[in-house]
């Protein structure tokens, strides 16, 4: 379900399917739940190929934002309009980074 | 094993049947195919050996009568042929034979031929026995889920109700019998009516609990009815309160990263407002008297799902002669077979068109649309609408 990249420190993780819901969202939320365990905790989680995400999508991006806490750094990068709108009519919007591409975030990140 | 020889050849029926008894099998001798269809309808012979040249029935045509009678068992079948040739032996497996043996019937083979049938049949039978444990484990299951979608359709309001002034009409559309939406309408002190509609995150019977959780929970109180807490009465706080309290409340108890969303409100019919609390609900559709639509909040945070979540309670008019819709998520995103969500346009305009309709007949006409959009009656996502008005009075 995800595809990961590395730029220096940094993890990319493309999500690589279109729809994160009820039926793949708890596998999703342990491959990268995994992925963070791993050691992989400077995490940009690339959601431009996922066109839309319902509540138990958004409770699994939640859990990753959770487990990653203080040890290492979360953004997550190209909203699709849809999942933009569920961002933010569930104020996601204020608790993740948010950058309108990897490339964006990448800058983000590093400049933290 | 319970055997059936069908030959109209007698000696060849006394020597196949001296074979197999002496192998231990019971057999049952049949003269011609009639009586060999009347011995497996009669008993429960698991096997039927028959010559292919009979007078009348032949065969070929047993074994497909065989198939087609079924008996509720399988019966295994050995045809005996004079003469192997593919041609017949294709005919034979078409009608329904599982296998063959030329004559003259040499014992030994007989032997090994029979005990493969026994195998055969004695799986058959385990798999028949684990299907209908399965069937009736599915029966009982289906039967538990009615009854849990039946005491769930109790802590639900009727389909109309009216408290202070308001009139709430509302249909449920579960995705699979229980349902993870709940909603429910209070009385809020004088001349107020209190309303929550709620979405449990994900759907089936863990959001069911969940969802009846929070039915008992969310009361009365919290909508600043109680005489105890009169001086709370319409505190627009005591919305926001009431979702902080939620969120504390199932955000210990979840591991799981289940959470809900929730929308809810005050009406007041003195001064025609709405003091409503949004966490994470789909914003609703307010239809003004005037024909103009309003989206209801710009959203909130969702309960119990990220840690030091604050809520807050705001304000809007309503008026007499204005309609809220107040949907649950799984109709916006309810998608036709070619993956086109119903989406919140589709429903603002359906909303507009329909502005001359009674409730009733709006929410019932909305749930035709939305199937007719899917192409199917059941949904991904459990299904909440609720029409909210306030009644005109002279």
């Amino acid at each position: 379900m995800i595809t990961t990249t590395m730029l220096g420190d940094l993890t990319v993780a493309r999500i690589t399917q279109s729809r994160l819901i009820a039926a793949n969202a708890p596998a999703f939320r342990k491959e990268i739940l995994d992925l963070v365990d791993e050691g992989h905790s400077r995490l940009i989680v690339d959601l431009g190929g996922v066109s839309f995400i319902d509540s138990t999508g958004l409770g699994a991006l939640v859990a990753l934002f959770k487990h990653i806490g203080m040890r290492g750094d979360l953004a997550v990068a190209g909203l699709t309009p849809p999942v933009a709108q569920m961002f933010k009519l569930t104020r996601m919007d204020r608790v993740f980074r948010i950058f309108p591409t990897v490339e964006a975030s990448l800058d983000g990140l590093k400049a933290a | 094993m319970k055997i059936v020889v069908a030959d109209d050849d007698m000696s060849q029926r006394l020597y196949l049947g001296t074979l197999l008894r002496m192998a231990g099998h019971d057999v049952l001798d049949a003269e011609d195919g009639t009586s060999a269809l009347d011995l497996l309808a009669r008993t429960d012979a698991a096997m039927l050996i028959c010559d292919v040249e009979m007078p009348g029935i032949d065969g070929l045509s047993l074994a497909s009568k065989v198939r087609e009678a079924a008996f509720g068992r399988y019966v295994y079948i050995l045809i005996i042929t004079g003469a192997e040739t593919s041609s017949g032996q294709i005919g034979g497996l078409k009608a329904g034979a599982d296998d063959f043996m030329l004559k003259p019937v040499d014992r030994a083979l007989l032997d090994l031929r029979v005990a493969a049938a026994e195998r055969y049949v004695a799986h058959e039978s385990e798999l028949q026995a684990s299907h209908a444990c399965l069937a009736k484990t599915y029966r009982a299951l289906q039967d538990d889920l009615e009854a849990a979608a039946s005491a769930q359709r109790q802590l639900l309001p009727e389909p109309v109700v009216r408290k202070a002034g308001y009139r709430f009409t509302s249909r449920l559309m579960p995705s699979s019998f229980v349902s993870g939406d709940v909603f429910g309408y209070f009385d809020a002190g004088e001349a107020k009516a209190g309303f929550y509609s709620a979405d449990v995150s994900g759907h089936g019977v863990k959001a069911a609990l969940t969802a009846a959780a929070l039915a008992r929970l969310v009361t009365e109180k919290d909508f600043g009815s109680d005489d105890d807490r009169g001086a709370d009465d319409g505190d627009p706080a005591s919305l926001s309160r009431l979702a902080a309290s939620l969120d504390r409340r199932f955000r210990c108890e979840t591991e799981d990263a289940t959470y809900l969303t929730l929308f809810a409100g005050i009406l007041s019919d003195d001064d025609d407002v709405m003091r409503f609390c949004q966490a994470g609900y789909p914003s609703p559709l307010m239809l003004r008297a005037d024909g103009s639509l309003e989206r209801i909040g710009s959203g909130g945070l969702p309960v119990g799902l990220v840690p030091g979540a604050t809520f807050e309670t705001e304000t809007v008019a309503f008026r007499p002669g204005d309609r809220m819709l107040v949907v649950s998520d799984g109709i916006l995103e309810a998608e036709c077979p070619a993956g086109e969500a119903f989406g919140e346009d589709r429903l603002a305009a359906f909303f507009k068109k329909n502005a001359g309709l009674s409730s009733c007949d709006l929410l019932d006409g909305l749930a035709d649309r939305l199937r007719a959009h899917a192409r199917q009656s059941e949904f991904a996502d459990d299904i909440t609408l609720i029409a909210i008005e306030k009644e005109i009075t002279q």
